[in-house]
């Protein structure tokens, strides 16, 4: 297995840090370990990909990421803030301000509006329903939906235009760091290429940092860095591997693994 | 999050309807049932409660319920007047006898015999007639249900002709003629009610030793009536309840004695149960059903608190709307019986807190279980496909 450390680029923020990260399910003789051991750094600006064959512990690792799993031991820090010191409400609230989601199977509320899921963070951190929604109409311009689709249920849109919405949801509050957890995985080859040229536009655009976890190769073009996971570890780093991405300046230079 | 958390609950039409409506049903069931069984248990005591005047009622010791009547002798009203306290003090005789009607039936009555100087406790309202009309010879006046259903002379073709002011009937084969036709509160049996004087009533009834049903008296002001009912116990030897007290006696009888409570309380905790079986379940349903929606709004910042406030909302909103219309509907069921039948409804605003109240724990009972199911929920339940 090959190591590679390298150092970060001048002005570009580490948003998530994590060193000897392990995760560990049940306890004794029925223990899984889904991370043994993870070493590993996202820089503000980089859309960096997680790849890996199922059960090898990508959803785990964006999970305690993210704050929605608490780790086993090592360390992990996010935007400088450790989760296993701060409260679940504490836990909570920083997701909702800083971490944006968008999810595998969209996860968009049915008795919504598009632009109401588009909302749906802004009224979580206290805005009230008619501004919020307004706001999420603008997003939802962005990702080229027009009035009659922002008023359309989720039933109502196809695959392709759901995650669109799932993007916009996952914009509306301007986060620093967003999660994708296997983005273009419902989609077909055409859309999912659309949906992540999206995601690249929109998500890079204010410095932010994206993890996306997927098994999908045909958007692997689009990472800045791709991290290969097997096992509960990240084996190998590769960085800018396609044209896609266009990588900006600096991307993906601090990768670093450790066995 | 209170917009978030309608739109979830009306956007699952099916499901908030169903809990709509077993919520609607309960409410329904248990307010209607109540109703009735507040409206016979009133009509138990219905006498006392026309009667309002008298602060004290004396009877027979062994008495157990307001018409369980054992007579006094009338020297007791004289006993009973001399105690001290006593502001005036009147004979009352309430028995049963048959009136023979027109056509050959008979029907049996409620006969009131009033104290003949005063008229204390003549009924609460004259529809017809004058109470005064009770001086003249043979005079009764007749309540307007029993007048206009069991006293009415039925006509072959099946109509019925109220009984009017000055119609004739025979009580006890003596003829009497109506002078008044009032209004009173239904009594337990639904019998007719006729009033007259107590010496008039004393001809009519049957023969017997003593007459006098009770003793009704006044304290004077400032006479506490519990001291005056213990005084005037020990003076007579008999028993002297406040009116309070004599219905609370009547009601209590009518609970042991009968099996009403036992039959109301089953239907209202079968409104109850359906009501959580129904309900509960849907409402339960419902959060499971949008379980991974829970989550997900948890995962992007919404705290356990926002989410036990959104699910405390959806169940007050089912549990407004369904007791709303279940005590909407009782009402409309009381009130559209109530003016074409003897049915027996009574709604005081105690009842509407004790359905509001049952219908509040179904919902929380239900909300409770959905809640736990949502605070113990895994915000990383998102990234399960």
């Amino acid at each position: 297995m090959e190591t590679s450390v390298q150092p970060n680029p001048p002005g570009r923020d580490i948003v998530v840090k994590c060193a000897g990260l392990t995760k560990t399910y049940g306890t004794g003789e029925s223990a899984v370990y889904a991370l043994r051991g993870v070493d590993l750094e996202v820089l503000a600006g980089e859309l960096l990909m997680l790849v890996g064959p199922s059960g090898c512990g990508k959803t785990t690792l964006i999970s305690v990421i993210a704050g929605v799993l608490h780790r086993s031991g090592g360390a992990c820090e996010v935007f400088d803030k450790d989760f296993n010191t701060m409260s679940v409400d504490e836990i909570t609230r920083f997701r909702g301000v800083k971490i944006g989601f968008v999810f595998q199977a969209f996860n968009l509320i049915p008795a919504l509006t598009a632009a109401e899921n588009v909302a749906t963070p802004l009224i979580i951190n206290g805005m009230k329903p008619r501004p919020a929604v307004e706001a999420a109409r603008e997003v939802l311009k962005k990702v080229g939906f027009d009035e009659r689709m922002m008023r359309s249920m989720p039933m109502d849109l196809s695959g392709g235009q759901q995650q669109r919405v799932a993007i916009a949801r996952a914009l509306v509050h301007s986060p620093s760091l967003i999660v994708c957890d296997e983005p273009t995985s419902a989609l077909d080859g055409e859309t999912g290429r659309k949906v992540m040229q999206l995601v690249r536009e929109l998500a890079l655009d204010q410095n932010r940092a994206l993890v996306v976890v997927t098994h999908d190769s045909r958007i692997f073009e689009f990472a800045d860095r791709i991290a290969e996971m097997e096992d509960g570890r990240i084996t190998r780093v590769s960085e800018h591997p396609g044209e896609g991405a266009g990588g900006g300046e600096g991307a993906g230079v601090s990768a670093r693994k450790m066995e | 999050m209170n917009f978030i958390a309608l739109k979830m609950l009306f956007g699952d039409r099916a499901k908030y309807l169903g809990i709509v409506i077993g919520l609607t049903f309960a409410s329904l069931l248990i307010t209607q049932q109540s109703a009735i069984f507040v409206g016979i248990m009133t009509r138990t005591f219905s006498f006392l409660t026309d009667f309002g005047l008298p602060d004290i009622w004396v009877v027979d010791p062994t008495v157990q319920y307001i018409d369980d009547i054992k007579p006094l002798r009338d020297t007791e009203v004289l006993r009973v007047r001399s105690v001290e306290g006593v502001q005036w003090a009147i004979p009352l005789y309430k028995g049963s006898l048959e009136a023979h009607l027109y056509e050959g039936r008979y029907q049996s009555c409620v006969l009131v015999g009033l104290d003949d100087e005063t008229l204390i406790g003549g009924p609460p309202v004259m529809v017809e007639g004058r109470l005064s009309d009770l001086r003249r010879n043979g005079a009764v006046i007749v309540d307007a249900v029993g007048a206009s259903d069991k006293l009415a002379h039925r006509l072959p073709d099946g109509r019925r002709v109220p009984l009017r002011v000055g119609d004739e009937l025979e009580l006890n084969d003596n003829r009497v003629i109506v002078v008044g036709i009032c209004r009173v509160t239904q009594t337990f049996q639904n019998n007719p009610v006729i009033y007259t004087t107590y010496s008039t009533a004393t001809l009519f009834a049957p023969m017997q030793r003593n007459l006098l049903s009770f003793v009704a008296a006044k304290c004077k002001p400032g006479v506490d009536p519990h001291a005056l009912c213990r005084r005037i116990e020990g003076a007579t030897r008999l028993k002297a309840y406040t009116a309070e007290d004599f219905e609370y006696l009547t009601f209590l009888y009518y609970l042991k004695y009968t099996g009403m409570p036992i039959n109301f309380l089953t239907a209202v905790m079968l409104g109850f149960i359906v009501g959580i079986t129904i309900s509960g379940q849907t409402f339960h349903n419902f959060t499971l059903d949008n379980l991974r929606y829970f989550g997900t709004l948890k995962a992007m910042g919404a705290t356990n608190r926002m989410l036990l406030r959104m699910i405390l909302l959806q169940a007050l909103v089912v549990g407004g709307i369904g007791y709303g219309l279940g005590v909407g509907a009782a009402s409309a069921w009381g009130l559209l019986l109530s003016g074409r039948t003897q049915i027996a409804f009574r709604l005081p605003w105690q009842l509407l807190v004790i359905s509001a109240a049952a219908v509040l724990v179904i919902c929380l009972g239900a909300a409770a279980l959905s809640i736990r199911k949502v605070m113990k929920l895994e915000p990383a339940v998102v990234f399960r496909s």
